[in-house]
């Protein structure tokens, strides 16, 4: 006779009466583990193929586990059935060893002993779900990028009338760059502030207790991200989509390789690709938010704000060096 | 169709952007794939995690430990220092820091509470399976130590990494569909569903915001060509990218499952890209007719795929996302197109009964784009009308 557990897990049984009256018991119930189903190995394994269950379980002299494929609920399987043979195999040994000693067996197991205790070395609790947002707020200052294209774009003669006339104006292109990028800065840092609000009071999401660091943070965000927008729509000569295109695209491949859909990714590049992630902005952005969450001293933080000083510095001076004697041979 | 051969010029002309959508995207889709997907040993495994244990003893208990957990992890020396030890948590040099207290042995051999420390990164899984074989070696030789009195500890320990040591043999069903590769090709065609939603409401906004244009809609209603026909033109064009996409996205997935293409599951998947890939058609296309400048399409796109990735099931598994999520995930094409993956990957045998499920999200997605197009084109009449 066969035992499959239907819908979420499957259990194959022999005749071990306790392994059937232990899945009985955890299959029972609002909150139960199994879905139980007592039925032939080949219709569990018609099952199994037709993905009603998730494994079959077989037991007898070795027990053995039959599964589609890798997976958490198919590790629960796996991890539920060792549990019982390994507990099985040490009352056997004692049943053999000293029989009379098989009576405190039950009280043993009733009695719930705790042997891990977790030690925090941080003051702030670890917490993987951050990295999402921290990234979603990387990513959102690099969007600000946008703005620092529109202001290149603003004094380039061959992109618009404006600009053409603009180049005629008796004042020095970098005040004009730079009187662009304040008031774009401006404009962009109080939207991003207001995006800290939602998160911190509509969302609850935990930055620590350092406000005055995050919000300088925040800041230098906002400037790196334009700057930015500013170095790339300098660098890039063509049109206005295909700079938007590049931009777009190099601020999401920046989002997502620190980590913005997975954490495990920020660490990898961090490890097997260090030159990427040093030129990453978001990364710097995400590390100035986390280091100033996780770590009790200062280190860590200060070295992501260098970092982006100096990308910053490096940016707009990359932009001003480009845009600066750009001539046209007719407009 | 003079309309679909100046949609195709339209495209010709913003190739350069489009192209790089494609690549990055791909590219990202890709990654992820490797990152995410499992190592391809076609066995059922886990990996090994990276530890720093510190022992403030050295025990038969704690040597003990240290081999009940050596089949999991892997041993890194640390220096104990605090900082260090945060770094190190940070950049996941390791994933878990075990502490052995002094005292620990004595105080657990006379029944008295003793607790490990540990410390962790919050990735629940890895710390979970090495809190579990932990758990498990001190029950064990709880149980020993209990039973067994009289038995001296090494002897104690020696049993319990000996029932520790019996492990479940797990069997693959069907041996024959290579299971690393298979979840590698639900992982790749999973993901490809932000790249598809992203790169073609990107490219196909170019047509939109070229055909929206006040003067060009004005030009175009004194033509000769009916409105009707234009819209249907433009339509088709916009399938032909989409297809166009469509099929090199699944010609890259060659590099995950070529072998997996004499089997039934792999046809699936690329069956189920396609829907969504109509799908995606038609939402860009009602995109497109209400949004009039590149940065709100761009702003659009990326809050649509992100979002309906997220809730959906692509950055993280659906199984793991709480059910007030789902229920908002079900209004989303995303989420009926990965439980459609989900469904061809946990089934060994494909007939009508067993793919019920997967051709009822194929309906639900073809409901989405449907619905899609037709408040569309209720938008593009009323516009007509207003203009």
């Amino acid at each position: 006779m066969r035992l499959d557990n239907a819908c979420r897990r499957l259990v194959d049984s022999g005749d071990d009466e306790a392994f059937l009256a232990l899945v009985k018991s955890l299959a029972a119930g609002v909150e139960r583990l199994f879905n139980l189903r007592l039925t032939t190995k080949e219709e569990a394994l018609a099952l199994l193929a037709a993905g009603k269950v998730r494994g079959i379980i077989e037991t007898g002299e070795k027990m053995a586990l039959i599964v589609n494929q890798s997976g958490i609920e198919q590790s629960i399987l796996k991890t539920f059935v060792d549990n019982y043979a390994q507990t099985a195999s040490a009352v056997n040994r004692i049943a053999v060893h000293k029989p009379a000693a098989l009576a405190m067996i039950p009280a043993l197991h009733a009695a719930d002993a705790l042997f891990l205790e977790e030690l925090p070395i941080t003051h702030a609790e670890p917490d993987n779900l951050l990295i999402f947002y921290f990234s979603l707020l990387a990513m959102t200052c690099l969007f600000g990028g946008s703005v620092g294209m529109t202001e290149v774009n603003a004094i380039q003669a061959n992109l618009s009338g404006h600009a053409a006339r603009m180049s005629f104006a008796p004042v020095h292109k970098l005040k004009l760059f730079l009187s662009g990028i304040s008031a774009a800065l401006v404009l962009r840092f109080a939207k991003h502030l207001l995006f800290l609000a939602y998160l911190v009071f509509a969302l609850s999401i935990d930055f620590g207790e350092r406000a005055g660091l995050i919000v300088a943070a925040l800041f230098l965000c906002t400037l790196l991200g334009i700057s930015f927008g500013a170095f790339v729509t300098s660098l890039v000569k063509g049109a206005e989509g295909l700079k938007d295109s590049i931009l777009f695209a190099t601020s999401i491949v920046g989002a997502h390789l620190s980590g913005n859909s997975h954490p495990r990714l920020k660490y990898i590049i961090e490890t097997s690709a260090p030159p990427l992630a040093f030129i990453n902005p978001a990364r710097w952005m995400t590390d100035a938010f986390y280091a100033l969450y996780y770590f009790d001293t200062y280190g860590r933080f200060l070295e992501s704000v260098v970092g982006m000083a100096i990308f910053t510095a490096v940016f707009t001076g990359g932009t001003y060096f480009v845009i600066r004697r750009r001539k046209y041979a007719s407009l | 169709m003079p309309v679909f051969k100046v949609c195709l010029k339209i495209f010709a002309k913003h190739l350069p952007a489009i192209s790089i959508y494609f690549i990055i995207f791909t590219a990202i889709a890709i990654v992820m794939t490797i990152v995410r997907g499992p190592a391809g040993t076609g066995e059922f495994g886990r990996e090994k995690v990276d530890v720093a244990v510190f022992a403030g003893e050295e025990t038969p208990l704690v040597s003990g430990l240290r081999n009940a957990l050596a089949t999991h992890v892997n041993f890194v020396p640390l220096a104990d220092e605090t900082e260090k030890l945060q770094e190190a948590l940070f950049y996941r040099r390791v994933h878990y820091i075990l502490r052995v207290p002094p005292g620990f042995t004595a105080a657990f051999l006379q029944g008295r509470p003793a607790l490990l420390q540990r410390t962790s990164v919050p990735d629940a899984t890895t710390a979970v399976y090495i809190d579990l074989r932990i758990d498990r070696y001190l029950e064990i030789l709880r149980l020993y130590v209990n039973a067994l009195p009289e038995l001296h500890l090494r002897e104690q320990v020696a049993f319990a990494l000996d029932d520790m040591s019996l492990e479940t043999e797990v069997t693959l069903a069907a041996p024959e569909r290579k299971a690393g590769a298979q979840a590698r090709l639900q992982f790749y065609f999973n993901f490809l569903s932000y790249s598809i939603l992203l790169v073609i409401i990107l490219g196909l906004s170019s047509v939109f915001l070229t055909f929206n244009g006040l003067e060009l809609k004005r030009r175009n209603l004194c033509s000769p060509i009916g409105a009707r026909s234009i819209s249907l033109q433009c339509y088709l064009a916009c399938a032909a990218f989409a297809l166009a996409c469509w099929f090199l996205f699944v010609l890259i997935s060659l590099l995950f499952g070529f072998r997996e293409l004499t089997g039934s599951a792999a046809w699936f998947y690329i069956l189920n890209s396609i829907v969504f890939t109509a799908c995606a058609a038609g939402l860009a296309y009602l995109i497109g007719n209400l949004t009039k400048s590149g940065g709100v399409v761009n702003a659009v796109a990326n809050s649509v795929a992100m979002a309906s990735s997220f809730i959906g099931g692509v950055f993280v598994p659906q199984e793991l996302l709480g059910e007030s999520v789902l229920k908002i995930a079900r209004f989303t094409p995303t989420y009926w197109y990965v439980r459609a993956n989900g469904t061809i990957a946990a089934l060994a045998d494909f007939n009508l009964q067993t793919l019920a499920g997967y051709f009822a999200a194929l309906a639900v997605q073809a409901g989405f784009a449907l619905a899609f197009v037709i408040i569309a084109l209720v938008i593009v009449k009323r516009r007509q009308t207003a203009a």
